[in-house]
């Protein structure tokens, strides 16, 4: 609020067509203590609008009847021009319905004036000044805001190119490497021994590693810009979580280890992105084929969640290392690395189980994991069912 | 006869991959480097598959897309479109303009030839893979 010892005078425009009504708020301005008024009188309704249009005051009171035309009049017509000035509606009507009328066309406060006082006026001024700053301040946030936003959100596009334009680069190159590399293994240009077949296999391997990291860093991207989106409809996880298993088993056998799946009967449809719970189906089955030894096994389980009625939960057990207990919390965190032996397999990006989470966080499910060290892990999630 | 493939592609390494390994398979094989060599090669001696990219200089492969389908010579040829661009509106686009298949790169090379040999044998299929 204004402070009321400012030495500053509060330019007021009065209009105000009865001349014993302005010399009475002149004189109610002049009982002020601590704050100079510096009142100019507009005799008539065009003189006032005339001058309020000016904006050289910090305050105008406003008269109800102004002639043939009336307060609310000239409100509006002052409002037209989106005058900045806030205006008090003094009346002697002691009407109510006038208070919103008032209020509706853009007066700030309203006094009778059969209630006037010079403390109530000057409470009435300050608060009228400080509401108009305060909406001058917030409009200048919002604008703030509106260009930070826009901001932000050139900011977002020009990352979401370049990833783009990353992808698209590092896959081209990528797919002509895989591609000769798999002209050599098919003989085209000549038989190959073991060994160098063996070596083309190894780097086959690393253009799949690639490959895969250039998918996370993009699908990264995505999620953290808000540009994924899914594409939900009622299926079957059932179906999905065995092609799922058919694709990885030549990985299973070329380690020796058993995949097998337990499909509870009648299992209720879901909604899902089949192509997302795709991804995460392999990116969970993939990592318990990576960290578990040869001749173990993973074991698929889908069933209604007993915990949570209406929804399917899909657990991925295997008998692989294990994870620590005090690194189970970060686990699904962005770039979070188990501690591990540092000759061990390589850990990745350490983006994988986060992709993994926000995925099931847009399917509105959940995904949480128990591991005993030395003896395996069993990652598992939910959807909610459809209907 | 040996079904004639068009592949349209800007990489030249992934084009001599597609060709070395499509002849292997006893394919005859044409090249183009860009969109204006793609679509007169396509006219001259319409092929019975295009493999075309879709991010290529002058012009991409959406766009020429259109051209070859709006021609008599060339409309019922089966495209097959090739990207490495991961834009997920790119898959609806191609097929909405006529693409028989979709590949993302790297791709499937046996999933890419089962794709090419449905394709011209059943021009008119469309496959989603």
């Amino acid at each position: 609020m204004q402070n009321p010892g400012a030495t500053t005078p509060i330019k007021v425009l009065l209009v105000e067509d009865d001349e014993d009504d302005a010399i009475i708020t002149q004189a109610l301005l002049d009982q002020s203590s601590g704050q100079r008024f510096e009142l100019e009188w507009a005799r008539s309704f065009d003189a006032g609008l005339t001058r309020i249009k000016e904006h050289n005051h910090d305050i105008g009171l406003l008269d109800f009847n102004l002639g043939a035309k009336t307060g609310i009049d000239f409100l509006r017509e002052a409002h037209l021009d989106q005058q900045q000035t806030p205006i008090i509606m003094l009346t002697g009507q002691g009407n109510e319905s006038l208070v919103i009328q008032a209020l509706e066309s853009g007066a700030i406060d309203y006094i009778p004036k059969r209630n006037i006082s010079a403390e109530n006026l000057q409470r009435a001024i300050f608060q009228g000044m400080d509401k108009i700053r305060l909406q001058a301040e917030l409009t200048a946030y919002q604008r703030q805001l509106e260009n930070t936003n826009k901001v932000l959100k050139q900011r977002t596009d020009e990352i979401q190119r370049f990833y783009h334009l990353l992808a698209h680069e590092l896959k081209t190159p990528l797919t002509a490497a895989s591609e000769f590399v798999n002209i050599l293994l098919e003989g085209i240009p000549g038989s190959l021994n073991s060994e160098q077949t063996d070596y083309l296999h190894l780097i086959q391997g690393c253009c799949g590693h690639l490959d895969r990291n250039i998918n996370d860093l993009y699908e990264i991207t995505r999620l953290e810009t808000g540009k994924l989106s899914l594409t939900q409809q009622p299926a079957d996880v059932g179906p999905l979580v065995t092609d799922v298993l058919n694709y990885l088993a030549p990985k299973a056998q070329a380690k020796n280890i058993t995949l097998d799946t337990c499909l509870a009967p009648n299992l209720p449809y879901v909604m899902m992105d089949v192509q997302r719970i795709r991804q995460v189906l392999l990116n969970l089955v993939g990592n318990a084929l990576k960290f578990t030894q040869k001749a173990g096994t993973i074991f698929v389980v889908v069933g209604e969640d007993p915990l949570c009625p209406g929804r399917v939960r899909v657990a991925i057990q295997d008998t692989g290392i294990g994870i620590p207990q005090d690194q189970l919390n970060g686990i699904f965190e962005r770039l979070y690395q188990v501690e591990q032996d540092p000759s061990a397999t390589s850990p990745g990006l350490g983006l994988g189980l986060f992709i993994c989470r926000e995925l099931i966080k847009l399917h509105e499910g959940t995904i949480s994991l128990t591991s005993t060290e030395g003896q395996g892990s069993t990652f598992s999630f939910t959807l909610r069912c459809a209907g | 006869m040996n079904n004639k493939v068009l592949i349209i592609e800007d990489d030249e390494n992934i084009s001599k991959a597609l060709e070395v390994r499509l002849n292997a398979r006893g394919y005859q094989i044409s090249t183009a480097f860009d969109a204006v060599m793609g679509i007169q090669k396509a006219l001259n001696t319409p092929p019975d598959a295009i493999l075309l990219d879709i991010t290529m200089p002058g012009g991409n492969g959406l766009t020429l897309a259109e051209r070859l389908k709006a021609s008599t010579k060339t409309q019922d040829v089966p495209i097959i479109f090739l990207t490495a661009s991961k834009q997920p509106e790119l898959r609806q686009k191609a097929m909405a303009l006529g693409g028989t298949a979709f590949f993302e790169k790297p791709y499937d090379f046996n999933y890419l030839l089962a794709a090419l040999r449905a394709s011209i044998e059943h021009p008119n299929v469309c496959l989603s893979l």
